[in-house]
C-alpha cells in the first residue's frame, strides 16, 4: 500500500493520538520515515504545541473575572425576572407579592446599609446582582428549616450563623420558617411568620456596623417595586433589620419594638 | 453536588480568555467584550438544566465551542480581507517565542480559520467534533485547515526576528568579552 502526503498526514494527524497499527498507519508510517516535508510537518505540530503551552501561562485577570460574573449575574437575573413573567398567572398574585416582598425588603436593607445613601434612593442596577448572589446561594444548599418551634429556629441559625437569633414573639403570630440568606457577602437570616394568612418576613443580617437606629417605616420611597408594602427598618449596634409584610404598619413597629 | 453555570465558568475561565485572545489575535478589549457576550448568551443554554437538559455534556468542551462558535459566526457575517500571506519556514524545535508572538501570527489568518486553527491544530479536537461545534461539514473544516500555512509563516517571521535578536545579543556578548 503506497500513500501520498496528504493521506499520510491524515492518518497520522494528531501524532500523540494513540492508535491501531493497521496496514494504513504502517504505510502512512513508511512515508513519513522517507518524505522531509512530512517530517518537517510534524515536526512544526509539535511546536505548535509547545507554543500552546507558552498561551496557556495566560490567566483571565481580576477585572476580567468580575465583568463576566457581573454580565452572567445580570443573565441570570433576566432570565429569573423573564419565567416570573410567564410562570405568574393572574391568580398567584400572592406568590407574587411574595417575591416583591423579600426583593423590597433587599433593597431597603442594602439602601440603609450602603453609605451615604438613603432608603429613599432607588436600587441602581448593579443591585441586581446581590439578589443573585442569593439566589445561588440558594440554588447550591438547603440551608432553611421549616419549624414552628422557636428553640429549634434558635438551634439552626446558632449553627448556621454562630448568633442564637430568637424569632420574634407576639399574640397572632405564628412562626413558620427560616432560611440563610446572602446580602453582599454577609450571611444573614430571613425568618418566615404568618398573621392571619398574610405572610411577614424579618430580615436579620448581622456584621452590618451601620449604627444603632431605630425602627421606622418607610414607605416614601420612590421605588414602585414594593408597590407601597410596607417596610420597617433598624438597627442595633451588630445587626441590620427589616421586617415587611401585607400587614398594618403598625403592627410591624410593635413587632420591631420587641425585637429591640 | 450541584454546580452553578457561574462556577463551572469560573473553573474554565483561563482557557475560554486564552483562546479569545487567540481568537482576536491579542486584542484584548476586543476580546474581553467578546467573551462576556459570549457567555452571557450561553448562559440560557446551559446543558446541566433547563428543559433541553442534556448532564453528558462536558460543559468545558461545550462553552469552548460556544464561545468560538460566536465569534466564528461573527467572523462569517463580516468578511475582511484575507491577510497577506509571508514566505518563510517556521523552524521546528524548541523556541523562545511568546505568546504575543502567537496572537500576531495569528492576525495573519483569516478570522474564521482562526476559529478552525484554536480547535483543531491547538486545543486539538477532532474533525468531526469542530465542525459540529461551528456548524458546518468536515470538508470545510480540512479547508480552512489550511491557513495552518499562514499561522507557521508568521511564527516563522518572529522566529527568525528572535533569532536574530538572540544571534546579536551573543554578538554583543562575544565583543564585550573581547
Amino acid at each position: 500500500m503506497t500513500v501520498d502526503c496528504h493521506a499520510a498526514r491524515e492518518a497520522l494527524w494528531p501524532p500523540e493520538k494513540p492508535r491501531l497499527c493497521d496496514p494504513e498507519v504502517v504505510a502512512a508510517r513508511e512515508h513519513f520515515d522517507g518524505c522531509p516535508a512530512c517530517q518537517e510537518f510534524l515536526a512544526q505540530d509539535r511546536s505548535l504545541l509547545g507554543l500552546y503551552a507558552r498561551l496557556r501561562e495566560e490567566c483571565a485577570p481580576q477585572d476580567v473575572r468580575e465583568r463576566v460574573f457581573d454580565e452572567l449575574s445580570r443573565a441570570r437575573w433576566d432570565q429569573l425576572a423573564q419565567e416570573q413573567v410567564e410562570a405568574a398567572p393572574p391568580a398567584s398574585r400572592l406568590t407574587r407579592r411574595r417575591l416583591v416582598l423579600g426583593l423590597s425588603t433587599m433593597v431597603i436593607l442594602v439602601a440603609v446599609s450602603l453609605p451615604g445613601r438613603g432608603p429613599s434612593e432607588a436600587p441602581a442596577p448593579d443591585e441586581a446582582a446581590m439578589f443573585v448572589e442569593d439566589y445561588l446561594r440558594r440554588a447550591v444548599g438547603e440551608e432553611h428549616i421549616e419549624s414552628g418551634d422557636p428553640e429549634e429556629i434558635v438551634r439552626f441559625l446558632t449553627r448556621e450563623l454562630g448568633m442564637a437569633l430568637r424569632p420574634l414573639e407576639l399574640q397572632g403570630l405564628e412562626l413558620k420558617k427560616a432560611e440563610i440568606c446572602l446580602f453582599q457577602g454577609r450571611r444573614g437570616a430571613l425568618i418566615v411568620y404568618e398573621k392571619d394568612g398574610a405572610s411577614i418576613a424579618h430580615y436579620l443580617v448581622p456584621g452590618a456596623q451601620s449604627g444603632r437606629r431605630a425602627p421606622r417605616v418607610s414607605t416614601d420611597r420612590d421605588d414602585d417595586l414594593a408597590n407601597g408594602m410596607p417596610v420597617v427598618t433598624w438597627s442595633t449596634e451588630t445587626i441590620e433589620q427589616a421586617l415587611v409584610g401585607e400587614v398594618d404598619p403598625q403592627f410591624l413597629l410593635r413587632l420591631a419594638a420587641g425585637a429591640t | 453536588m450541584i454546580r452553578t453555570f457561574e462556577e463551572r465558568v469560573g473553573q474554565e475561565l483561563d482557557g475560554l480568555y486564552q483562546a479569545a485572545l487567540f481568537l482576536y489575535a491579542g486584542d484584548r478589549d476586543s476580546a474581553e467584550s467578546h467573551l462576556l457576550a459570549a457567555l452571557g448568551r450561553a448562559f440560557p443554554d446551559d446543558p446541566s438544566v433547563g428543559p433541553a437538559r442534556a448532564p453528558e455534556v462536558d460543559f468545558a468542551h461545550w462553552i469552548e465551542g460556544r464561545v468560538v462558535l460566536d465569534f466564528f459566526r461573527q467572523a462569517r457575517s463580516t468578511p475582511g480581507t484575507r491577510p497577506v500571506s509571508r514566505a518563510g519556514v517556521f523552524p521546528a524545535g524548541e523556541h523562545t517565542l511568546k505568546g504575543a508572538d502567537v496572537h500576531a501570527a495569528a492576525a495573519l489568518v483569516a478570522p474564521e480559520a482562526r476559529a478552525v486553527l484554536w480547535l483543531v491544530l491547538i486545543r486539538r479536537w477532532a474533525y468531526a467534533d469542530a465542525a459540529q461545534a461551528l456548524g458546518i461539514d468536515t470538508a470545510q473544516v480540512r479547508a480552512l485547515l489550511a491557513s495552518r500555512t499562514d499561522l507557521i509563516d508568521g511564527l516563522a517571521s518572529s522566529a527568525y526576528a528572535e533569532d536574530v535578536r538572540q544571534k546579536g545579543h551573543r554578538s554583543m556578548q562575544g565583543g564585550e568579552a573581547g
